[in-house]
């Protein structure tokens, strides 16, 4: 379990990543989106043990991330994967995984070995096991940090950007593991991509500003957006709508909007989708904070 | 589990070290020097005439100095093998000379352990290790340090062929103790101060620009080291004084005894507070 109260963090007493964060997170999936800039990687972080916090508390499973002790104790029940990953160039997969395995504490040489050739094979680079990792491919070393981060088997998975530059299936795949794991362990997934919260996540937070400002089902959001998605045809809609998607179709282009658009000739309302959902929620912050900020 | 982790660390820095052909150009630049110095060493050795100290000493060449008088010799160095006490001059000479060479060397390859880290982007996933600061270092110093005793043994093998190639015989234990209580020391000091003066650094050129400040402390330290250490043939008999210009009597012990005090503490003071400083920034970044 983890419980996240008040916590903020301030760089150079200026700039708050995170203002007043209250989460509770229990095991399971855990859906983590926002804009860039939002304070997710920060409120990772923290929870890895990586940052400290300016104020409030973290506890998980029972460490509390503002002392060294808890911070330890978090790093042993932690697989981590950061957004930006890098790999010892010179080394291949087998050395690398063997490493980091002893660093998080598989002292036992069979079950290490049996652990990294079932996590070679599950993210599918037994054929290129043996080859340094300087000659792997962009989505390769990705799924070597996943290989990593699942090592020692972790009761909690922090994975930022997980999916970020693996090709459709391999996405498909890891978000079908993390699923798999998820059932006896806590996994917090943040990323840009909708869908791969869509796809595997029943809990989630949106976080904007270094708040959380939606926590909840992925379904709740959707509902949300009901009645505020519509298809605009041939016409391209105005600044009031935020255009999520276009579509070039055989009657002209099908224009994706969300927002008002019943005053469009031939618009049509959609069923929303998760990414509706949010984007509707985004703009509805958007909105409020113009209107607060007029009021000041 | 601490243990384990340094070991491990140690393990894969001088196999990566190894890989990135750091270690295979400091066993290379080892063994050039080593070469390069026996060389002269020798030359020297073919044309010197020596004049032993002490009253009523004549000059005579290496080859006949066994042959010569008692009266001839001063008695700290009667009974001794002459001959084969002046060659082994020519190791110390050699091994204090390659020393230098290497102390620079090492500074500069030896200083990227760290920032590569940084560099390769691979720190985030140590710092979410369950990895203490200490043992992160530890675990670098060691692998520097592993490396570095692993080109110093071989380093030590050439050096005890060529010498006897191009020098003749030498006293064996003279070779001996040098390497193990003078050259090996100071290459660690020298390694351990690269890795920890250049931590803080976040690429290798960093870490190169950072050498460069570096080095001179370090070559002053490792001078330092050969003024104080390069005497412990004393150890094995006191007319190995004569060879780093200590007169061999019974004073020659007594005096290296005191260089080595005198010089340990900045030794190893220099090493301990490279080490609390690396460890302070560690701290410090951490707290950010």
């Amino acid at each position: 379990m983890i419980e996240i109260t008040d916590l903020t963090k301030t760089y150079n007493r200026s700039v708050h990543a995170l203002n007043g964060v209250t989460l509770t997170i229990g095991t399971g999936m855990f859906g983590l989106l926002g804009p860039n800039g939002a304070g997710k990687t920060t409120l990772m972080r923290i929870l890895a043990g990586l940052l400290r916090p300016t104020s409030g508390s973290a506890t998980i499973f029972g460490n509390d991330v503002a002392t060294l002790r808890g911070r330890m104790g978090v790093k042993a029940l932690l697989g981590y994967l950061p957004q930006e990953l890098g790999l010892y160039p010179n080394l291949n997969a087998l050395e690398f995984l063997d490493y980091m395995a002893i660093l998080k504490g598989v002292n036992d040489a069979r079950q290490r070995r049996a652990q990294i050739d079932r996590l070679i094979q599950q993210v599918h680079l037994d054929d290129v096991a043996q080859r340094p990792l300087k000659t792997y491919s962009g989505g390769m070393k990705r799924r070597i940090g996943i290989a990593q981060a699942l090592l020692g088997d972790p009761r909690l998975l922090i994975v930022d950007e997980p999916t970020s530059g693996l090709d459709p299936e391999e996405r498909i795949r890891f978000r079908n593991l993390l699923v798999d794991m998820a059932q006896d362990r806590a996994i917090i997934l943040s990323t840009h991509i909708v869908e791969d919260i869509s796809q595997s996540c029943n809990d989630l937070a949106v976080m904007r500003g270094g708040r959380v400002i939606y926590r909840g089902a992925p379904a709740d959001l959707i509902e949300q957006a009901k009645g505020h998605v519509w298809i605009v045809k041939g016409q391209r809609p105005d600044e009031q709508l935020i255009l999520v998607s276009s579509l070039q179709m055989h009657d002209g282009v099908h224009y994706r909007a969300v927002g008002d658009a019943s005053r469009y000739p031939g618009a049509v309302a959609a069923e929303p989708s998760l990414e509706d959902g949010y984007m509707w929620l985004m703009q509805d912050k958007r909105a409020g904070e113009r209107e607060a900020a007029r009021q000041q | 589990m601490t243990a384990r982790q340094i070991l491990t660390m140690a393990r894969f820095e001088m196999l990566m070290a190894f890989r990135r052909r750091s270690l295979v150009i400091l066993q290379v630049l080892f063994l050039a020097s080593i070469l390069f110095f026996a060389n002269i060493s020798r030359e020297t050795n073919q044309t010197s005439v020596i004049v032993l100290p002490g009253e009523g000493s004549t000059p005579a060449r290496i080859e006949d100095l066994n042959t010569l008088p008692e009266d001839a010799i001063p008695v700290w160095m009667r009974g001794v093998d002459l001959n084969l006490w002046y060659r082994s001059g020519g190791v110390s000479t050699t091994l204090i000379a390659a020393l230098i060479i290497m102390g620079i060397a090492i500074v500069m390859f030896t200083n990227e352990s760290i920032p590569l880290d940084r560099q390769y982007r691979v720190r985030e996933l140590l710092d979410a290790m369950p990895l203490s600061r200490t043992a992160y270092l530890a675990g670098k110093v060691l692998g520097v340090w592993g490396g570095l005793l692993a080109i110093s043994v071989l380093a030590a093998l050439f050096s005890a062929v060529i010498l006897r190639i191009l020098l003749g015989p030498y006293d064996l234990r003279y070779l001996a103790l040098l390497w193990l209580a003078f050259e090996l020391p100071l290459i660690l000091l020298a390694g351990g101060l690269a890795v920890l003066l250049t931590s803080w650094t976040r690429t290798r050129r960093g870490a190169v620009l950072m050498s460069l400040l570096v080095l001179p402390i370090v070559i002053l330290l490792v001078a330092l080291g050969i003024m104080s250490l390069s005497g412990i043939g004393v150890f094995i008999h006191p007319a190995y004084a004569f060879h780093i210009l200590l007169s061999p009597d019974e004073s020659a012990v007594e005096v290296v005894i005191g260089r080595i005090r005198d010089a340990l503490p900045t030794l190893l003071g220099s090493l301990i507070a490279s080490w609390c400083l690396a460890y302070g920034w560690q701290r410090l970044r951490e707290g950010r």
